[in-house]
């Protein structure tokens, strides 16, 4: 079988799989006896090995298999959990993505057996079940055998036959025995339906449809109900009374298409009789030993009852080709092109507005349509910040044991929503200030504890929505951010001389922190301190049209603010005139507009600034910078730009404001270099095109 | 007949002319070719970039082919007309030139490698050489031309 086309969706489920693998194990090592849990870890386990069977990928599979025991003994109460079990467990979770990862690059899962881990869990297996001793349940073990056997589904026949763990009731046996008496046959079947199938009840139906053309299905497990509403994987199977011989039987439900592979076999008298006795063994092991019998529930009821409650878990999501999300986002750019172009139609031309008074009503009415398909169109990228932030706690546990230090993650705010894009990046830059938080921002548990502190420490992660924006900070409650030591630093590095040391404020020392090659910590751990991590913090941050800031008070921790747009490609702008020329400022970074005389600016420093309600504010000529010749005149009041990074502000010198408009960002493309500046252009209503300033590197 | 043919050993390419001179181009990287439009300048920009322009909503840089070439700057003229090249899937970039005269067929052996040794900096931005009649085409070297970039910058 071909199972490239499915690699991505392997992919993506693998990850999801893993994911709540980690989330499930973090909950098992605080609470061992947790029977959901347990349950839950071995299902995805379970699931995932069954996956990357199917996919190919035996290294993986062996390696899921082996962890897949473990987790099956516990949830047989065999073996207890402990926190060694729990760290190999992990090992062998970060083995399982490595894998994952090189799948995702190659295609293919490599070479790397991680043999070491899988014989550490072999011990492990051993070990936990040579504690107990298994005499005093013989009948449970060999049916946990029984159900091993048939989690083995990839290779033996026999255990697809799921038909085989059906348990009939007395009228179903009679209907059964009867038949057979007879003269017809009871087929036991399991039918698999091909993985891509789309309609999956629709195959179903017309496999029960076709059998009823040749005999009566008395029986089928899902139940019909369940299968009309997609309740089942891939596979379902039924008892079928018929005259037709096996073989007629096997063609017609073949005759379906997409249906994958059929197992079936002849249901002898005998057969009906022997389920009865054992449901009974079942019975009388219920009353006298109850959490044995529970455990030894036979698999397929498991799987059943384990299916139900799992569909809750799983997150409903829908998985849309970015690339199509995309064409229908140039779809709408393309709209609110044609409605800028009848807003500059109707301003050029008086009277032809005062003919058509519907004019008005008209690009209101379309102005109305494109704002609501971009607010739902933006809404299919938006993606909850959780799917970013939930591998976190599983990271901030490794590191607390790695650095010998309590600490405790505490995460609000996950369901806010970013663009797609954006989530994509911000995984690394929120690692990177955790990580850092954890090993620099957090003291020790002795220090803590001499500091009256509490013994764990606390990082907090906190995302919310600020208008346009939304701002995620990392927050922790350990020693802060000492600014003379990074000035000491900054200046021992040559970075900064000694006279700027004492000119800057201890704002301007702290953001020394983001430039490269910067770190204080005195000694370089593996965790972090390589003076790589917030310069690239803050330069994918920018990238991604967002900024960065610390507060910090020493001795009591720090705070990094990370400010993201919420939607890349449409902004609201302000359009202003340099010259002849047209440019677009984000309105997002604008603060307000001010007409300044020329006689209120103010030289600090060779420089020019305005004093603007107590406030100094350089001015930025924007004609300048960009080589544009001014249309005003020297003497002309200045029409300033206000605008934020930050808690930074600045004024931009601009010669006419044109007005505001939404307008859709385009990139101008890798081959044209221009320092930055420019962070994009948008064509306007008459075909021409300005361009946006990035008010980030120009202030 | 077959000139039309583009075979193993021959192939399409789109001749323009930059003053009296000229150029071919592979036809595999072209997307269009567009009359002079009004260009939008980009300020910082490398000064061979005129701009950029908005192909049916799309903004695409502009450059000179001959500021690239350090020959004079273009007059324009009704012939004047861009090239939309596609150097690879994902960006297009557009290229003007005074005219574009003709699309001719090749044959691989009528093209001659440019000496390297040349003393002549747009020696590196042509594959070739080829022969048409009496007159000469230079192969310009699409890759060449864009990749070179980072040089330029440092």
């Amino acid at each position: 079988m071909d199972v490239s086309q499915y690699l991505e969706i392997f992919i993506d489920e693998t990850r999801e799989h893993l994911q709540s693998l980690n989330e499930q194990l973090l909950i098992l090592e605080k609470e061992p006896g947790n029977t959901d849990t347990i349950n839950e870890i071995f299902r995805a386990a379970h699931t995932l090995k069954g996956m990357s069977g199917t996919m190919g990928f035996k290294r993986m599979q062996n390696l899921t298999h082996n962890m897949e025991n473990i987790f099956s003994e516990i949830r047989n109460g065999k073996m207890s959990v402990t926190a060694n079990i729990v760290n190999i467990l992990f090992d062998g979770l970060d083995a399982l993505e490595n894998y994952l990862a090189t799948i995702s690059n190659t295609g293919d899962e490599g070479t790397e057996e991680y043999a070491e881990i899988i014989s550490q869990l072999d011990v492990c297996l051993k070990q936990g079940l040579g504690e107990i001793p298994a005499a005093p349940a013989a009948a449970p073990v060999a049916v946990a055998a029984a159900a091993e056997e048939k989690k083995e589904a990839t290779a033996d026949n026999a255990a697809k036959e799921k038909f085989r763990s059906f348990k009939y009731a007395d009228h179903e046996k009679h209907a059964m025995n009867e038949a057979i008496s007879t003269g017809q046959h009871a087929y036991g079947i399991t039918v698999f339906i091909q993985e891509t199938c789309l309609l999956k009840a629709a195959r179903a139906f017309l496999v029960f449809k076709t059998l009823e053309g040749i005999g009566t299905v008395i029986k089928s497990e899902p139940a019909v109900q369940d299968i009309e509403d997609e309740r089942f994987e891939f596979d379902f199977s039924m008892v079928l009374i018929t005259k037709e011989n096996m073989e007629a039987v096997k063609k017609a439900i073949l005759s379906v298409s997409e249906v994958d592979s059929v197992y079936m076999s002849e249901i002898k008298a005998e057969e009906v009789v022997m389920p009865k006795e054992e449901t009974v063994e079942k019975k009388m092991e219920t009353t006298g030993a109850p959490a044995a019998a529970a455990q030894a529930a036979p698999a397929a009821q498991e799987k059943k009852q384990a299916e139900k409650t799992s569909k809750p878990v799983v997150n409903r999501s829908v998985r849309v080709d970015i690339e199509k999300l995309d064409d229908l986002m140039n779809l709408v750019s393309e709209l609110i092109i044609a409605k800028n172009g009848l807003v500059s139609i109707n301003n050029a031309d008086d009277t032809v507005k005062q003919n058509n008074s519907g004019f008005n009503e008209q690009i209101e009415y379309l102005e109305r349509i494109t704002t609501n398909l971009h607010t739902s169109v933006m809404k299919v990228r938006m993606v909850p910040l959780e799917s970013v932030v939930n591998r976190f706690p599983r990271m901030i546990r490794d590191l607390s044991k790695k650095l010998n230090k309590k600490m405790e993650l505490y995460i609000s705010g996950e369901d806010t929503e970013l663009d797609r894009t954006v989530i994509d990046e911000i995984g690394d830059p929120l690692m990177h200030l955790l990580r850092n938080a954890a090993d620099h921002g957090l003291e020790s548990d002795e220090e803590r504890t001499a500091l009256g502190k509490p013994e764990t420490g606390s990082i907090i992660l906190n995302a919310f929505q600020e208008g346009n924006n939304v701002v995620i900070e990392i927050k922790d409650d350990g020693k802060g951010i000492n600014a003379q030591k990074i000035k000491e630093k900054a200046i021992s590095k040559g970075t900064i001389t000694a006279e700027q040391g004492e000119a800057m404020t201890d704002k301007e020392i702290i953001d020394l922190l983001f430039r490269p090659s910067f770190s204080t910590a005195e000694k370089i751990s593996d965790v972090s301190g390589r003076g790589v991590g917030l310069d690239v913090v803050k330069t994918k941050i920018e990238s991604l049209g967002g900024d960065v800031e610390v507060r910090t008070t020493v001795g009591q921790g720090s705070n990094f603010i990370i400010r993201l747009p919420l939607t890349l490609a449409i902004i609201q702008s302000l359009m202003v005139e340099l010259g002849n020329e047209k440019y677009a400022i984000p309105l997002g970074s604008i603060q307000t507009i001010e007409d300044v005389p020329v006689s209120d600016v103010k030289y600090v420093q060779t420089k020019e600034v305005i004093n603007l309600r107590g406030n100094v504010i350089p001015l930025i000529r924007l004609n300048e910078v960009l080589d544009v010749e001014s249309s005003k005149a020297k003497d002309e009041n200045l029409t300033v730009v206000i605008v934020t990074k930050g808690d930074k502000l600045a004024g931009f010198v601009v010669d006419n404001l044109i007005g505001q408009q939404e307008i859709v960002i385009k990139s101008i493309g890798k081959y044209i270099k221009n320092s930055k500046m420019i962070s994009g252009a948008t064509s306007l209503g008459d075909g021409e095109v300005a361009l946006i300033l990035d008010v980030n590197t120009l202030v | 007949m077959a000139e039309n043919v583009s075979t193993m050993d021959s192939k399409q390419y789109i001749v323009v002319e930059l003053g009296n001179e000229q150029y071919g181009i592979d036809i595999q990287y072209i997307d269009n070719i567009v009359r002079m439009q009004r260009i939008t300048r980009v300020p910082k920009a490398q000064h061979y970039f005129k701009g950029v322009i908005n192909l049916r909503g799309e903004v695409i840089p502009v450059m000179s082919l001959r500021m690239k070439f350090d020959f004079e700057d273009e007059e324009v003229t009704g012939k004047t007309r861009i090239l939309i090249i596609k150097p690879d899937a994902q960006a297009s970039v557009g290229i003007i030139v005074d005219s574009v005269k003709e699309v001719l067929t090749l044959e691989n052996s009528m093209i001659e490698k440019v000496a390297k040794d040349i003393d002549d900096e747009r020696a590196a931005y042509l594959s070739g050489v080829g022969k048409h009649g009496d007159s000469l085409i230079s192969i310009l070297n699409i890759a060449e031309i864009f990749m070179e970039k980072e040089v330029e910058n440092a």
